[in-house]
Formats: C-alpha cells, sequence, structure tokens
C-alpha cells in the first residue's frame, strides 16, 4: 500500500467534526456541495492546516452551482466541457437561505461515540470488522433469500441462451481463433483470422475506431483528482480499499458486469475529489455510487431495498436516495465515462486476443481498483494497455530471467516484443515506453495481489467463469520490491512527523 | 421552478410529462420534462439518468439539445430546447402529399443524427416519428432518450423490451437481447418509408406475430440461408412462408430507384447486413441533396 499522507491537524479536525456533529440531523436533510474551492486552495499545504484546522465542514454556500464550482482554479474540471451546463437544486427555500451558511458535514449520529483519540490501527480493525461482517452478510443474502436467488438464476438463463445471436459475453469476446486457446497460447495477434460477418458485427467493426477516439478524448475530462486523499479529513487510503472489497464482493454476488464495478468506483473517486466524507458515510457513498452504476449499466438493475440489505441496514433506504441525489449533483450527472475496463475490452476486440488474455489482463485491471494512489493519476486508456502487456508478458514471455532486476532499467526486447507488438502500439496509441511508470506498478500489484489483505478481486477471478486467471504465476517485467505489510498506523492516519514536515 | 414559466402541457415522454415554458430571465422557449420522485420509489429512475447523461455528451445540430436538470427532493426537470413539432404531428398537418426534397432532408438528417449517437456509442432504441423534433427551419432533431444506453464493444445482452412495435427490427421481435447499432437503421428504414408515403406507417402491425407477417409478406420469410442463425434466437417461431413481394415501387410509389434501393438495405432482416448510418449518408440517393442541408455541420 503506498504511502498516502494526511497532512492535516487532526485533532482540530477531529474537533470540528464533533461540533458539527450536533447538526447532523439538519445535514441528512440538507446537503450541499463540498466546496472545491477550498480544496483548490488546500493544495498549498500550509494553508490548508488553517483550512481543515476549522473542520472539513467549512461554511458552504448551498447554492453555488456546478458551474461555479468546477470553474475554481487548480482542480481537475470534471465537465470542462460542460461549462454553460449546471445541474442545481430545484428548491425554491434556496433563494431565501441563499446567504446562509448551508453546508454540513456527513457526519453520521454515530461519530459521537466514536473516539476520535484511540489508536488508528484500531479503527481501521474495525473498519475491516464491518466490512467482513457486512460481505458475510452479502454472502448469506444470497444463499438465505430464495427471492433473490430466484430472480439471479432467471437472469443467468435468460442470458444464456443457446443462440449464436445471443452468446453471453464470454463467449463474445472468444474470437474464432479461441477454440483452439489451449494450442494458440502464443496468442499471435492474428489479425488475419478471418472474422466471420456476425463476429465484425457484434464487435461493431463499423464505429470501432470512431469509438475509440471518442473514448480517448473523453476520458480526460470526469477524472478523479489523483491527490483527493490528502484533503480528505477522516478518511484514509486503507479505508477505501476496504471499501473497494467490499463492492468487489456486492456486484460479483448480484451478478453484476464487471464494467459496473468499474464505474461505481469511478463515481466514489470523483465524488470524494469534491466532498469530505467522514468514515461512516463512506460505505453509503459506495453504496449510492454503485446503485447509480447499476441503473446506467444493467439491464436489471437491484432495487434500492438490496442496496440497504447489503449494508446490513445500516442506512436507510431514504439514506440512499438521498445519498444518490447528491453523488448525482456532485457528478453533475455525468455519469457517461470510459473505464480502463472498456478500453481493454475494446484492444482484445481490435485485435483479436484470446479470452485468457482478456481476463487475466482484466484482473490485473481489477487490482488497480483497490489502490487510488498510484493508479488515479493514470488514464484508464494507459491502465488498460499496461494491463494487457502484463499479461501478456505473463502468458507469452519465454525468457526466464525477465523477473531479475538488470542494470539496464528498460525491459529487455525480448519481454517488449511479446508483451507489447507493433500492432498493439499501433492499436493503442502508446509506446512501451510511455505505458512503463504505470507497468511497473502493475508489476507490483499483479505479484503482491495474492499477498495484500484485499481477497475480494483474486478471490473472483479464481472462479472458472474467469479461467481462474488469478492462479497464474505473476511474470513481472520490472523488478518488484519484496511485498511489505502495509503499516496500518502510519498509512491510515495522518502521522506526527507529515505534521511537522 | 420559478426560472421558468409553464404555458402549455406538450405530451408524455417515455417517462414523465413534458411541458413547454418560458423562461423567465431571457424569454426562451423551452421544452420541461418532469418527472415525480417518490420516496417509495427507487430515485432517479434510470431512463433518467441515462437520458441525462447521454445527452449531456451528444451534442449536436440534429440531436435535442439538454440545457439544464433541476433537481430537488420531489420531483426531476430536464430542460430541453422546444421545437415547433415532431414529425408525427406534421405529417398530420401536412395538405396532400409531402414535398420529396423535404423526405430526403428529413432522412439525411435523422442518419446525421444517428451516426452520431453510434460513433459515439449510444443506441437511441426508441426511433419513431413522435421522436424525431421539428422546427421552423427544417430541421430535424432526435429526441426522447429514455430507452437510449451506452454500448460497451463488444456488446453485451441488453433488454429486448425496446423500440415501439411498428418500428421494431425482426431480430428484437424474435427476442434478440444482443444486438447493436443496426437496431435504430431498422427504425430509420422504417420512418424514410413513412416520409415518403406522407406519413403513413408502413408495418402497422398490432401484436408481435402481426408485426412479423406484415415484415415478411413485404420482404420474404427469412431463413438460415438468407439469416444465419435466425432459428436460433430466443423467440423464434416458424412463420407461414412469404416470397419477398418485391413490390417496393408500390409501397413507397414516390420513391426514386435510387430511394427504394436505401430503402431495401435499410430494411435488411439479418441485422449484420443492415446498413449502417454513416454508409447510409453517403449513399447515391442523396447526391443531388440540397448543400445547404449536408453542409450544415453541427
Amino acid at each position: 500500500m503506498a504511502s498516502f499522507r494526511i497532512h492535516e491537524d487532526q485533532e482540530n479536525a477531529a474537533l470540528g467534526l464533533r461540533k458539527d456533529a450536533d447538526v447532523f440531523s439538519a445535514a441528512t436533510q440538507r446537503r450541499a456541495l463540498g466546496d472545491l474551492g477550498q480544496f483548490a486552495c488546500n493544495q498549498n499545504r500550509n494553508a490548508k492546516h488553517v483550512g481543515l484546522g476549522n473542520g472539513p465542514c467549512k461554511v458552504q454556500d448551498e447554492n453555488r452551482n456546478v458551474r461555479q464550482i468546477i470553474n475554481e482554479k487548480n482542480i481537475v474540471p470534471p465537465v470542462a466541457q460542460f461549462r454553460a451546463f449546471s445541474v442545481y437544486e430545484d428548491n425554491s427555500e434556496n433563494e431565501v437561505k441563499k446567504r446562509e451558511p448551508t453546508y454540513k458535514p456527513f457526519v453520521a449520529k454515530e461519530i459521537k461515540k466514536d473516539n476520535f483519540f484511540i489508536s488508528a490501527a484500531e479503527n481501521v480493525k474495525a473498519l475491516c470488522a464491518q466490512a467482513e461482517k457486512q460481505s458475510e452478510k452479502s454472502k448469506e443474502a444470497a444463499e438465505v433469500r430464495a427471492p433473490l436467488q430466484e430472480k439471479v438464476e432467471e437472469k443467468k438463463e435468460h442470458d444464456v441462451v443457446a443462440s449464436p445471436m445471443s452468446v453471453v459475453d464470454s463467449s463474445i469476446l472468444s474470437m474464432s481463433i479461441s477454440k483452439n486457446e489451449s494450442q494458440m497460447l502464443d496468442d499471435t495477434l492474428d489479425a488475419t483470422t478471418a472474422q466471420t460477418d456476425k463476429e465484425m458485427f457484434f464487435h461493431v467493426a463499423e464505429y470501432r475506431q470512431d469509438i475509440y477516439d471518442y473514448m480517448k478524448e473523453i476520458e480526460v475530462k470526469n477524472r478523479a483528482n489523483p491527490r483527493y486523499m490528502r484533503k480528505q479529513p477522516d478518511i484514509t487510503p486503507a479505508m477505501r480499499s476496504i471499501l473497494v472489497d467490499w463492492l468487489v464482493e456486492v456486484c460479483d454476488e448480484y451478478n453484476q458486469q464487471s464494467e459496473t464495478l468499474h464505474l461505481a468506483v469511478s463515481y466514489v473517486d470523483r465524488f470524494l475529489s469534491y466532498m469530505s466524507v467522514v468514515r461512516t458515510k463512506l460505505q453509503l457513498v459506495g453504496t449510492a455510487a454503485t446503485y447509480i452504476a447499476s441503473k446506467y449499466e444493467e439491464v436489471y438493475p437491484p432495487e434500492v431495498s438490496e442496496f440497504v440489505y447489503i449494508t446490513d441496514d445500516t442506512y436507510t433506504k431514504k439514506e440512499v436516495l438521498r445519498m444518490e441525489h447528491l453523488i448525482l449533483k456532485v457528478l453533475s450527472f455525468d455519469l457517461s465515462t470510459p473505464t480502463s475496463l472498456a478500453f481493454l475490452s475494446n484492444y482484445c476486440i481490435s485485435n483479436g486476443l484470446s479470452k485468457k488474455t482478456f481476463n487475466l489482463a482484466a484482473y490485473i485491471v481489477e487490482l488497480t481498483l483497490l489502490e487510488a494512489d498510484p493508479y488515479l493519476q493514470f488514464k484508464p486508456s494507459v491502465i488498460a494497455a499496461g494491463a494487457l502487456a502484463t499479461a501478456r508478458h505473463c502468458l507469452l514471455c519465454d525468457a526466464s530471467d525477465c523477473h531479475l532486476p538488470h542494470d539496464d532499467q528498460s525491459p529487455r526486447s525480448l519481454c517488449a516484443d511479446t508483451a507489447w507488438p507493433a500492432s498493439l502500439v499501433e492499436n493503442s496509441g502508446y509506446t512501451l515506453r510511455e505505458l512503463e511508470p504505470c507497468m511497473r506498478e502493475l508489476a507490483r500489484s499483479h505479484s503482491h495481489a495474492s499477498l495484500q489483505p484485499y481477497k475480494a478481486v483474486p478471490d473472483k477471478y479464481s472462479n472458472n467463469k474467469y479461467e481462474s486467471v488469478a492462479s497464474i504465476e505473476p511474470k513481472p517485467m520490472f523488478p518488484v520490491r519484496k511485498y511489505q505489510q502495509a503499516a496500518p498506523v502510519t498509512n491510515a492516519r495522518p502521522s506526527e512527523t507529515a505534521r511537522t514536515t | 421552478m420559478q426560472k421558468y414559466e409553464k404555458l402549455e402541457k406538450i405530451g408524455e415522454g417515455t417517462y414523465g410529462t413534458v411541458f413547454k415554458a418560458k423562461n423567465k430571465e431571457n424569454h426562451e422557449i423551452v421544452a420541461l420534462k418532469r418527472v415525480r420522485l417518490d420516496d417509495d420509489d427507487e430515485g432517479v429512475p434510470s431512463s433518467a439518468l441515462r437520458e441525462i447523461c447521454l445527452l449531456k455528451e451528444l451534442k449536436h445540430k440534429n440531436i435535442v439539445r439538454l440545457y439544464d436538470v433541476l433537481h430537488s427532493e420531489k420531483k426531476l426537470t430536464l430542460v430541453f430546447e422546444h421545437c415547433d413539432q415532431d414529425l408525427k404531428k406534421y405529417f398530420d398537418s401536412l395538405n396532400g402529399e409531402i414535398d420529396l426534397d423535404v423526405v430526403k432532408s428529413f432522412m439525411y438528417q435523422l442518419l446525421r443524427g444517428l451516426a452520431f449517437c453510434h460513433s459515439h456509442n449510444v443506441l437511441h432504441r426508441d426511433l419513431k416519428p413522435q421522436n424525431l423534433l421539428i422546427n421552423k427551419n427544417g430541421e430535424l432533431k432526435l429526441a426522447d432518450f429514455g430507452l437510449a444506453r451506452a454500448f460497451g464493444i463488444p456488446v453485451k445482452c441488453y433488454s429486448a423490451e425496446v423500440v415501439t412495435l411498428w418500428y421494431r427490427p425482426p431480430d428484437v421481435l424474435f427476442g434478440a437481447k444482443l444486438y447493436t447499432t443496426s437496431i435504430d437503421m431498422w427504425s430509420a428504414g422504417c420512418i424514410f418509408a413513412e416520409l415518403a408515403n406522407s406519413g403513413r406507417p408502413l408495418f402497422p402491425g398490432s401484436d408481435v406475430d402481426d408485426q412479423l407477417k406484415r415484415i415478411f409478406k413485404l420482404l420474404g420469410t427469412p431463413n438460415e440461408d438468407t439469416w444465419p442463425g435466425v432459428t436460433q434466437l430466443p423467440d423464434y417461431k416458424p412463420l407461414p412462408i412469404y416470397q419477398p413481394s418485391l413490390g417496393l415501387a408500390q409501397i413507397v410509389p414516390r420513391l426514386s430507384a435510387r430511394g427504394r434501393d436505401l430503402l431495401t438495405r435499410l430494411l435488411t432482416c439479418n441485422p449484420a447486413l443492415r446498413m449502417p448510418a454513416d454508409d447510409a449518408m453517403a449513399h447515391a440517393y442523396f447526391h443531388d441533396l440540397n448543400p445547404s442541408v449536408k453542409n450544415d455541420r453541427c
């Protein structure tokens, strides 16, 4: 786990939170946009002490609309092309209360009980335990609750119709070449392999290049701030990882598309780039984001009551719906965003790669969701390309010593040619050198996947459905340092040393 | 809602009611689509959610513009550009036959809007005259994206319960859940014929069976030779064998030979062989299109 450090005065922030906890009941009714301006000016670490010292719950003007907020300097503009577009509260009362400070923090009632001065490790442990409990619960959900089970089964049946016109995604990805996949482990990008009309058709050959160009164009918009966690007063990278780990299980349990998971995590990160959220509401953000992603992506999105259920009734339906409302507002409804999985799919289809390559790369891509740092700094298309190269190297490279550190920092040419041949360079528009910073991280994440504490992704990809790609021995192209258990104390809480720097 | 003064009800969309309204600040006429949000409900309906986020991305002359979203506890209001009428009302207001240049212009604009959607990985999935808006300048705009969705590559299984019956392609009538941009091209074909016939629907079926029969009477009943895989579709059922009637000249008598050729390519039962929008725009039928329409880019 990389080291995210939070540099604010935690003690004061905590006091601020507690003070503001009193007004929580009002906060649940009146949600407001977080002040990006505060985030922006807090880019300066010194200024931040002051800002956050007064609490993350600074006075905000609810009537600032999204447009005003995105115009704040120093922030990744989420909707640069839609400056003229505003989503705002349709609430006449706002007119009256315009000048009134209305921002209330997401402070749960429970927070009063929380002792902010207990050791960080304990906090994280508690959150872990909570998440674990809930994931067990969600597992139970599918087993115990017959109606749900039926629903899921039924959906499966619908999907798996024995028609060539209605192939399910597993078979869509397998091109004609993948039938003799075992012999074709070299995965030779056999572009000459004849594609039938039907395959071309479902791969949308006609518009694929247009769509790829368009995806590249819009992936740079609507991005999370890679450094948002530094500005979050109460949550930590570890808590985010726990949340993502739980969301992976939830999506898997409810048979949702991996795409839905990717979208949900991207909504969470974008939301957290703008809003300060306390730890007790983090799961609510994740739940509502997943609910939104399901509505956007799934044919049969689970009902809101299902989402309430999976949180073990930690939140009410009303809270989930209100959080949905707030997320939509903060993201200004910009939900249509290309994920690294969508890019990966595109690369694999365009180059006729095997299903196994796709699954392994999809596994690596999904592992990146667990770590906001470093992966939020990379564009989705870069992560997808890097994961694909990593997967190809892992499956195809014959060299025996590629994992050993060598003097020359660049990868051996055999490795490079195997992982990222000219055809992929051309198709993706990325050279291996451009992908290298991301690939160094991916080599580490993939190698450490079985050692790190978040098991939902490896578990999911141990399933036959994904050809058990999680059990494939990683073959890093770059030297990977030995796995070290992330020290939760320094990671989870801002350290005193950080403050003195 | 004080910013807008409601003038009159225009109609009902896929979800929610549509009103004509005036922006009190700049007196601009807009269309408001209002969706009630009930506390016992599921929050923002996925149709509204998709319509908003997809339309925000689709800025094109031939696609209705979404200006604003007003979001409150109780309701969600979408603020759209206002157009004078939809194609259905335009048909109703015709005195006699439609001008064939207008047919060509409308069809081209429909295809251009569609090509834009498809190259931005969006399927409309509910094309019909009521959802095509016409303004005073003779501009046509795709509207009502309540059934639209973004598609991935490769496409995944989507809902088969899409597209109004008369404009629904045979593959979807047979229950296909895996479809792509071709779904909209069939509807475009139906609309093309309807345009050429001054508003007489081409296949006004009463139910799925009747719909399929009407289609196959004109185009011939497909089989595994003409459409490999057709018998494997989820809801496939053997229907009477009709031979292609080749009677397109009688069906759309006013359409030129080139126009009939384009129509045939759009009304192709096998979705894999149906002509895509950008190819259709390049079809010979449009060679003599008024340059002011053709060059009128977004």
